[in-house]
């Protein structure tokens, strides 16, 4: 879902740049001390979760992680999101630095908004907690392919042709990131409930 | 509507279109223009459009398609030769995926008359060449000019080595280890900044 340098029109990267920006402001203002390191972890695994395939069928797909970024990070996934967009584009060259406001609000704003939309049953614990957390990696994917095909179609691109194309490769994605985030995200809570979000902690 | 509609096409259509970014590559045999397009791992770019422009002034030469092996020859157009212009190729992958490749106009354009041989193999005389020379370049018919030959050469000899640039641009663990150290870095900076703060106000 990274969208190429030289795609978008300029109004689009400059709306995505304001987006993002704003968007990781609230993270940065969100993000204490305690929970750095753990931004930067999560970070990482979105860094390298893009080069992991997943062979489906005759084709492969990648991993995506933003749901369990928005699950884990709260606000916090908007600047752990960029540099790890920032990262990919220059040393991987997916995406591209223009593009990179544009590519930051695609996958975080998706994170984020599952969050705040789940935390009650990511508090609550248990089932609540479980259905929460597969909802906030399936949902994140879905709403991420949906921005993705928006900023195309604010350029120009046909919306219902791309959107479809995207979902359709991303369908299984979904499900995977839905089921790992579940994991994670239980995991955690058992086992360094610290790293989560301070708003799901009790 | 639009969004109900949408979520009853999510279940439809089998995707095959995932990639991260689309890779394109160009190159000039005679007057053809070899367009290349492919996703990581080799997966070829099929069916998608690719459009030949001035690399200056944006003006769109030719448009065409890839085969489905992501192929595309396209002859480049007279009024390109015309303009002497660097050609940009512009690859559009769908999905947001889009690459460009520029074309040099030396790379196309007929050769220009200019001083190929270097003054001093000139000024050998051909008695001194009492080594014999790896290859009989006295044989070579002087008139005709060897630069299509020699090029034809070329390009069948750095084939395979373009093909091995092309596989070997996919990140690698060097990349994936200095992208951690990075995160790493910029978070050990960010608390560092913030717990010089606190430390300070409070006494």
């Amino acid at each position: 879902m990274h969208i190429s340098e030289g795609v978008l029109s300029a109004p689009v990267i400059l709306g995505g740049w304001a987006l993002a920006a704003s968007g990781v402001a609230l993270g940065l203002r969100k993000l204490d001390y305690e929970h750095i390191m753990g931004v930067a972890i999560i970070s990482a695994a979105f860094f390298v979760a893009s080069l992991i395939h997943v062979p489906i069928g005759p084709a492969s797909v990648h991993l995506v992680l933003n749901g369990l970024m928005g699950a884990i990070l709260g606000p916090a996934a908007f600047p752990a999101i960029l540099v790890a967009l920032l990262l990919q584009a220059m040393l991987f060259q997916y995406g591209g630095l223009a593009i990179l406001g544009v590519n930051t609000f695609n996958m975080a704003m998706p994170a984020v908004l599952c969050f705040f939309l789940f935390r009650p049953w990511l508090r609550r614990g248990g089932a609540w907690r479980s259905s929460g957390a597969f909802l906030c990696g399936f949902l994140a994917v879905l709403l991420s392919g949906m921005l993705t095909a928006g900023s195309l179609a604010l350029s120009g691109e046909a919306f219902r042709v791309t959107a479809q194309v995207i979902l359709a490769a991303h369908l299984p994605v979904m499900v995977i990131e839905g089921i790992l985030t579940l994991l994670a995200v239980g995991f955690l809570a058992k086992a360094r409930p610290e790293m989560l979000d301070q708003s799901l902690g009790k | 509507m639009d969004l109900i509609r949408m979520l009853i096409l999510l279940v439809a259509l089998p995707g095959t279109a995932w990639a991260h970014r689309v890779n394109v590559f160009a190159h000039v045999e005679g007057d053809t223009l070899h367009v290349e397009g492919y996703f990581q791992r080799g997966v070829p770019a099929k069916q998608s459009p690719v459009e030949v422009r001035n690399g200056t002034t944006g003006q769109l030469y030719i448009q065409g398609e890839t085969d489905v092996e992501g192929r595309a020859a396209l002859t480049i157009p007279p009024r390109a030769t015309a303009d002497r212009a660097d050609l940009d190729i512009v690859l559009r992958a769908g999905e947001g995926h889009q690459n460009h490749w520029v074309v040099k106009a030396e790379e196309y354009l007929p050769a220009n008359p200019r001083p190929t041989h270097r003054p001093t193999s000139q000024a050998t005389p051909r008695v001194s060449a009492t080594a014999s020379p790896p290859y009989p370049v006295q044989n070579c018919p002087p008139p005709t000019d060897p630069t299509p030959l020699i090029e034809a050469a070329v390009e069948r000899k750095i084939a395979p080595l373009r093909d091995m640039l092309l596989a070997n641009q996919e990140p690698g663990l060097k990349e994936i280890i200095g992208g951690i150290g990075y995160l790493v870095g910029i978070a050990g900076l960010l608390a560092y900044a913030r717990s010089r703060r606190p430390a300070s106000g409070q006494s």
